[in-house]
């Protein structure tokens, strides 16, 4: 028997469950737990291939009801989703207030997040991408603050927008091709119309506003620095996998159809534009978690380049650098939980803590160099190979414009170092900082994730053998004259 | 480029400290490499040379207006007008591209 659908119906059982236990706080604890455990087996229990929900499969020789698709590729993505999760909901039980919600809304999101990589209908993408959009404003929600209430509104009121569009470009699609299945749709998409330009437009602006690439990402950017550190590392992980689903699902799509070519040229932009626009925001701040915000969306942009290069080395190298990015960021946003505990996140007011946390700078250090590409980290691996990949299309030109953002980071990421252990600061605050506890169990989710950035770095075939195989079927070779 | 003008422009933000101005030329510099590997991916693609000129001399004009990162900060501020500006002139440019390619 194929237990496949579990990965997302155990979350949402469990969901439910956590919300009916309001206000007893240490069954939350346990159960939490045991759940966060339950999460890391999960994506072991499906098999691979195609997965007919409720047993509809092929009717009349089209593909009826809820399909799903799961192979290594996406086995990867969900191991390091999970994996995340765990940690998040392990650094969660630290936390006293509303901790109930926040398992809730983890574990819709979690379960959302599987069914928008393992989804092969495009209708069933879309209702848990919606789920995701109100998952995230709610985790904001949690901070309690009036700036993460604005931060949430605002990312639903443009979402209100963008989600419409994505609908109707679904709807578009439908009309044009008569199904709902991308494996299916795909053979009916070899002719251009008005109504099937219009749907891959319109799913543009439901993968910009998924995962945060311009002219969304200062509302993407907002939403992870108004909540709570760990929350943020969830959500840029959301964010991250909900890039690789779309983009995974365009390309099966369009990718090698003559007339995708100007399509494929604003995928591009859109990355680089991300990358670019993150970065040099990123520079510009003095509050740490927007900093990592912004780094987050310049890091979605070099996933997005990757991808939208749309060969298999791109495709490798882009799903690659999604799964580094979110071990890495997630560990500085953890970094930056446990930094908040001590004395918010004004980098102007902080100062000093290397003393008092040697082993925390040090893991945070870490991080850094992982994401500014530094060897032997994992993110020196990945963005490797995706200077590779644009290099064998013959396209130089963004593999220049990587290494500058890449410059870029390491500029930004030492500048917050600094101000934040190694500044001197006077005994008052030194004192300060001396009363308040260092969160024990978001210092266990930084270590186990600094030991999966030094152990892909040095191995990175641990990842990249699982997604060779969905390159090469999806991607497509070509060279820029 | 004037570092002192620069650093006089942060202080009225409250930022003049060296690091934050040095991450501030950073990101300066970052944008304009942008545009100029940006005119040059553009040229080589659509194969004309002339459009590539066209656009480094753009660049180098908007080199004397320095510095553009203020200009650029105040562009991604959050305020909804903003968003939705940007967000109806990314549906339009996306809308030229896609259907560039059209043949009906």
């Amino acid at each position: 028997m194929n237990f496949l659908p579990m990965i997302i119906v155990f979350p949402l059982i469990m969901a439910i469950i956590m919300n009916l236990l309001h206000g007893k706080e240490k069954a939350v604890k346990y159960l939490t737990f045991a759940t966060a455990i339950v999460l890391i087996a999960l994506p072991f229990i499906g098999e691979y291939g195609y997965y007919y929900f409720s047993g509809h499969g092929v009717v009349d020789g089209w593909i009826s009801g809820i399909a799903y698709l799961y192979n290594p590729a996406k086995q990867a993505v969900i191991i390091t989703l999970s994996l995340i999760a765990s940690l998040v909901l392990i650094t969660g039980m630290g936390e006293k207030l509303k901790n109930n919600m926040f398992v809730t809304l983890s574990l819709m999101g979690f379960a959302s997040i599987s069914a928008i990589v393992l989804a092969d209908d495009i209708f069933n993408l879309y209702v848990f991408f919606e789920i995701i959009s109100i998952v995230q404003a709610g985790l904001v929600f949690l901070s309690g603050t009036e700036e993460a209430y604005k931060a949430g509104l605002r990312y639903m009121i443009i979402g209100s927008v963008a989600a419409a569009l994505m609908l109707l470009g679904i709807t578009f699609l439908l009309a044009s091709t008569g199904t709902l299945n991308i494996s299916d749709m795909k053979h009916h998409l070899l002719t251009d119309n008005p109504m099937v330009y219009g749907g891959l437009l319109l799913l543009i602006v439901g993968l910009a506003y998924g995962s945060g690439l311009p002219p969304f990402h200062n509302i993407k950017a907002d939403l992870y620095a108004r909540s709570k550190g760990f929350i943020s590392a969830m959500l840029q992980t959301y964010s991250k996998f909900v890039l690789v689903g779309l983009m995974l699902i365009i390309l099966k799509l369009f990718n090698g159809l003559s007339y995708f070519s100007s399509a494929h040229a604003v995928l591009i932009a859109l990355g680089v534009l991300a990358m670019v626009f993150g970065v040099v925001m990123a520079l510009l701040q003095s509050d740490y978690k927007k900093l990592l915000a912004y780094h987050a969306i310049s890091q979605g942009g070099y996933v997005a380049t990757g991808l939208a290069l749309g060969t298999p080395l791109g495709i490798v190298a882009g799903i690659f650098h999604a799964i580094n990015h979110v071990i890495y960021k997630s560990a500085l946003f953890l970094g930056a939980y446990i930094v908040s505990c001590k004395r918010g996140s004004n980098l102007h007011k902080l100062g000093g803590l290397l003393p008092l946390m040697p082993y925390v700078a040090f893991m945070v250090l870490c991080a850094k160099l992982a994401i500014s590409g530094v060897p032997p980290f994992n993110g020196f691996q990945s963005k490797w190979m995706l200077a590779e990949a644009a290099m064998q299309v013959n396209m130089p030109e963004i593999a220049i414009i990587m290494i500058i953002v890449s410059i870029g980071t390491f500029v930004s990421m030492m500048k917050a170092f600094y101000l934040i252990y190694l500044k001197p600061v006077d005994e008052e605050t030194l004192k300060e900082y001396q009363g308040k506890e260092v969160p024990k169990l978001a210092v266990f989710s930084l270590f186990v994730l600094t030991a999966l950035c030094i152990i892909i770095g040095l191995d990175p075939s641990l990842i990249t053998n699982y997604l060779w195989d969905y390159a090469r079927e999806i991607g497509v070779n070509y060279c820029l004259k | 480029m004037d570092y002192n003008k620069f650093q006089k422009d942060l202080e009225k933000e409250g930022h003049g400290d060296g690091i934050t101005v040095g991450a501030f030329f950073t990101g300066e510099f970052t944008l304009y490499l942008l545009f100029i590997f940006g005119a040059l991916i553009i040229g080589r693609v659509y194969g004309k040379t002339l459009m590539t000129l066209f656009g480094l001399s753009a660049l180098a004009f908007s080199l004397s207006t320095f510095p553009i990162i203020f200009q650029f900060k105040k562009e991604n501020s959050n305020a909804i007008n903003y968003q939705l500006f940007w967000l109806s002139v990314f549906l339009g440019a996306i809308a030229f591209c896609v259907y560039l390619t059209a043949r009906w």
